[in-house]
């Protein structure tokens, strides 16, 4: 809470609100030590008396403030003294006592029931046209050294009492919803915990909700002017938490680079301004460096997202910079906090909607390409260019040597049987995937006429990878290449595990066809790709290159 | 006959190989068998062809790159592939057969049939024709030729925006692959019959087929009633 600002509200309201009285230089407060009941008098001479006042915990003091109505109170409405005072006192209007907050000089450490804010009705007789004076009799136990009166003001009974119910009637609203924005996305968080930014968001909507709540619950839950500091420390500590959270969530939405580094500079400098602060007591200006350290961090990592182009970061940057025009711009310091919170969470909201949206996108995205890697699997098999062309050489074998065309016919229906088997599998052992490459060379042997060879060394049967995968480079190899002068094609698969990774060598031993020619991507390449992201997300690695005896592949898997 | 294979199939190169030589027998001078791309044509550019059969997958490459040099060179191109999908395609490119695998001798035959009896290779006819033009090949659509004039071993295109391009095809051949809409009316004339508007007779028995921009085609004296009775 902002002293000073309810200061100048008061002032504020006393010069402008009513629009009956005027002080060009504001009220001024005068003290004295001592105990003279003329003291509330509307003549007493005061001009020996000072501003601030040097007091003990057990003296009784007095303080007077001169005041001069232009016109009369009107008569349809009261007159109403708003008072916040640090001590318990006896209120005297134009020497008439008014009312009294506790009992002053006999605090009692026991019972601190007297109310650090304080609404008095004025008399109509006392609020008439002309020159008044209002005197307190006091003592300040607690908090000797600071000043006594933090805040006073003079209005119309009703609206002086109504006014902060009615706005914290809105706050309250808003603390609703923060608490139920807070809410909901732990939920969510709970739900599915790899989602950090939901859990930050949830924290920070639940901070705001305390924060606002903590901020005006004054108007409403009297309290003793001794606990008057315990609510600025909840409140420190709170934007303390919130000026760290806010700048740590864009920092992750918006894949903050140099996060790793900022992180605890940031976090170094927030502490710092905090334990400055709190020993010198002035949480005002904690609050101003804290929050001032939020917004240059926030639209720092925010602009750094709109020069990288990532999505979304235009608008949050915008919402942010008018966040910082409300928060120094605006004078009143209510309306300020309120709306720049809630463009921040509408920012903050708006971000988390759209990586939500992406992730669902990626989500469905997957979804897709297993249906569409089961089809291409399928596709293998029944593909015109496969089976028209497999057939054609069954016929020619069958007119050639019936004996030989059904041991080809064996070899098709081996090799169908296999696909059946992996069809709709996302990963089958490493020992069927060999059957299935060694099933496809018999058929290629039997359409090509070429001698294909497989070895395969230190594989562990039990291993587990994508179907098709070998297969799909064994195709391109018995695409690309031509025999060897000896007149066969040599395919070789080795394995090596080690404790980061599992590696699958597979090379080619043969002519290519076209040595010279730039690689494009073909489908075999995206198959594999697709198949590795399918089942390791992006702990995969896949090489492909052409060596000296052919070509080598390289199939990394990395261990979560 | 000089004929090309470009299979990469051994079994079914073979195969072709196999029934071409029982179907043209002694009268085959040349039978060459090729298993990619740029062998193929290569091939073509440095021999003299009689006809090519081609696959449209090579080794993963597609055939379609092949077919459009093909088409526009002297010989006839005869299709033997797997993807009868792209049958459409290749007939409109101008190829003389389509032959879908698996295949018999009796299939490859009735296509081997058409090279000799100058049937046409299918009722669609070519849409386009492949031309040879400063190096490069480009695609004339056959909508857009009003005549086509024999000039020795070439023909003469005449397009309706009155330009003349160079087909390395016979007219014959050409007369074998284009729609039916186009009629030969002449030895040295095939038309697009849409294209005519009547007969002109001239003194001495002399035929002449007028067509919509107002130039005279003679019509040759054999073809003249089998015209008549056909289009008038």
């Amino acid at each position: 809470m902002k002293i000073s600002t309810w200061v100048v509200v008061g002032i504020v309201l006393l010069t402008s609100g009513c629009g009956q009285m005027h002080y060009p230089d504001g009220p001024v407060i005068k003290y004295k030590v001592g105990d003279q009941p003329e003291w509330a008098g509307i003549d007493w001479d005061d001009s020996d008396w000072s501003t601030y006042v040097q007091k003990e915990a057990d003296d009784i003091f007095w303080a007077r403030i001169k005041l001069n109505f232009s016109e009369d109170w009107g008569s349809d409405q009261h007159l109403g003294l708003f008072l916040a005072v640090f001590g318990d006192y006896d209120l005297y209007w134009d020497s008439v006592w008014i009312g009294s907050n506790g009992q002053p000089g006999l605090e009692n450490e026991n019972d601190k029931s007297s109310e650090y804010h304080r609404f008095f009705l004025i008399p109509d007789s006392l609020s008439r046209k002309g020159p008044h004076v209002l005197a307190l009799r006091a003592s300040q136990k607690y908090y000797t050294a600071d000043g006594t009166i933090r805040d006073f003001m003079i209005n119309n009974y009703l609206e002086l009492v109504q006014k902060p119910i009615r706005f914290s009637m809105y706050i309250n609203l808003l603390a609703g919803a923060f608490l139920i924005t807070a809410i909901y996305f732990f939920i969510l968080y709970v739900n599915d915990r790899n989602s950090f930014p939901v859990l930050l968001f949830s924290i920070s909507s639940f901070l705001f909700f305390l924060l606002i709540s903590t901020e005006y619950i004054k108007f409403y839950v009297p309290f003793h002017y001794s606990k008057f500091y315990t609510r600025l420390e909840i409140i420190s500590l709170l934007t303390f938490l919130i000026s760290f959270l806010i700048p740590l969530y864009f920092s992750i939405q918006f894949a903050f680079l140099k996060r790793k580094w900022w992180l605890p500079i940031y976090s170094l400098l927030l502490l710092y301004i905090y334990i400055f602060y709190h020993n010198y007591g002035n949480y005002d200006e904690m609050t101003v460096y804290l929050t001032s350290s939020m917004w240059i961090s926030s639209v720092v990592i925010v602009g750094y997202g709109v020069v990288r182009q990532v999505k979304g970061a235009l608008l949050v940057f915008m919402g942010l910079l008018i966040n910082v025009f409300i928060h120094y711009g605006m004078r009143n310091y209510d309306y300020s906090l309120v709306l720049s919170f809630i463009i921040l969470l509408l920012c903050m909201f708006y971000i988390l909607a759209l990586r939500i949206r992406e992730q669902r996108e990626a989500y469905e995205f997957s979804l897709v390409q297993t249906t569409r890697l089961k089809h291409e699997l399928l596709k293998k098999k029944i593909q015109p260019h496969f089976l028209m062309n497999t057939l054609t050489s069954v016929i020619d074998w069958v007119e050639e040597s019936p004996q030989k065309g059904i041991q080809f016919i064996e070899a098709l229906a081996e090799e169908f049987d296999l696909l059946n088997q992996i069809e709709d599998k996302q990963l089958i052992p490493i020992s069927q995937e060999i059957q299935l490459c060694t099933s496809h060379l018999k058929i290629m042997e039997y359409r090509k006429e070429i001698e294909y060879i497989w070895e395969d060394e230190q594989i562990d049967p039990e291993e587990k990878i994508p179907p098709a995968l070998i297969h799909t480079l064994l195709e391109n190899g018995i695409t690309h290449c031509l025999p060897l002068p000896s007149g066969n094609i040599r395919f070789k698969l080795s394995y090596e595990a080690n404790a980061k990774a599992k590696t699958y060598y597979f090379f080619t031993y043969a002519t290519l066809r076209m040595p010279s020619q730039e690689i494009v991507e073909g489908t075999g390449t995206k198959y594999v790709k697709a198949r590795l992201t399918e089942s390791y997300g992006n702990r995969w690695d896949f090489q492909s290159e052409q060596t000296e005896e052919g070509w080598k592949n390289v199939i990394t898997i990395y261990k979560p | 006959m000089k004929i090309l294979i470009v299979e990469d199939e051994a079994r079914i190169a073979k195969r072709i190989a196999r029934m071409t030589q029982a179907f043209f027998g002694s009268t085959l001078t040349t039978l060459q068998l090729v298993d990619s791309l740029t062998d193929g044509l290569a091939y073509i550019k440095d021999h003299a062809l009689d006809l090519v059969l081609l696959d449209l997958n090579l080794n993963g490459a597609n055939g379609f790159d092949m077919l459009k040099t093909a088409v526009a060179e002297p010989f006839n191109t005869i299709i033997v592939s797997a993807q009868k999908e792209h049958a459409l395609l290749a007939f409109e490119y101008g190829v003389l057969d389509f032959v879908p695998k698996p295949f018999n001798q009796e299939r490859l035959e009735q296509a081997f049939r058409r090279i000799v009896s100058h049937e046409k290779g299918s009722t669609e006819g070519a849409r386009f024709l492949a031309v040879k033009k400063q190096g490069t090949i480009q695609l004339v659509k056959s909508e857009e030729v009003l005549y086509i004039k024999g000039a020795g071993v070439y023909t003469e295109l005449f397009l309706s925006n009155g330009q003349k391009e160079l087909h390395d095809k016979s007219l014959e051949k050409l007369a074998q692959l284009l729609p039916s809409s186009f009629e030969r009316i002449h030895k040295s004339y095939l038309v697009k019959m849409t294209e005519a508007t009547g007969i002109r007779v001239s003194s001495g028995s002399k035929y002449g087929l007028e067509l919509s921009n107002g130039e005279v085609l003679p019509i040759g004296r054999t073809r003249y009633k089998g015209l008549k009775e056909k289009w008038f």
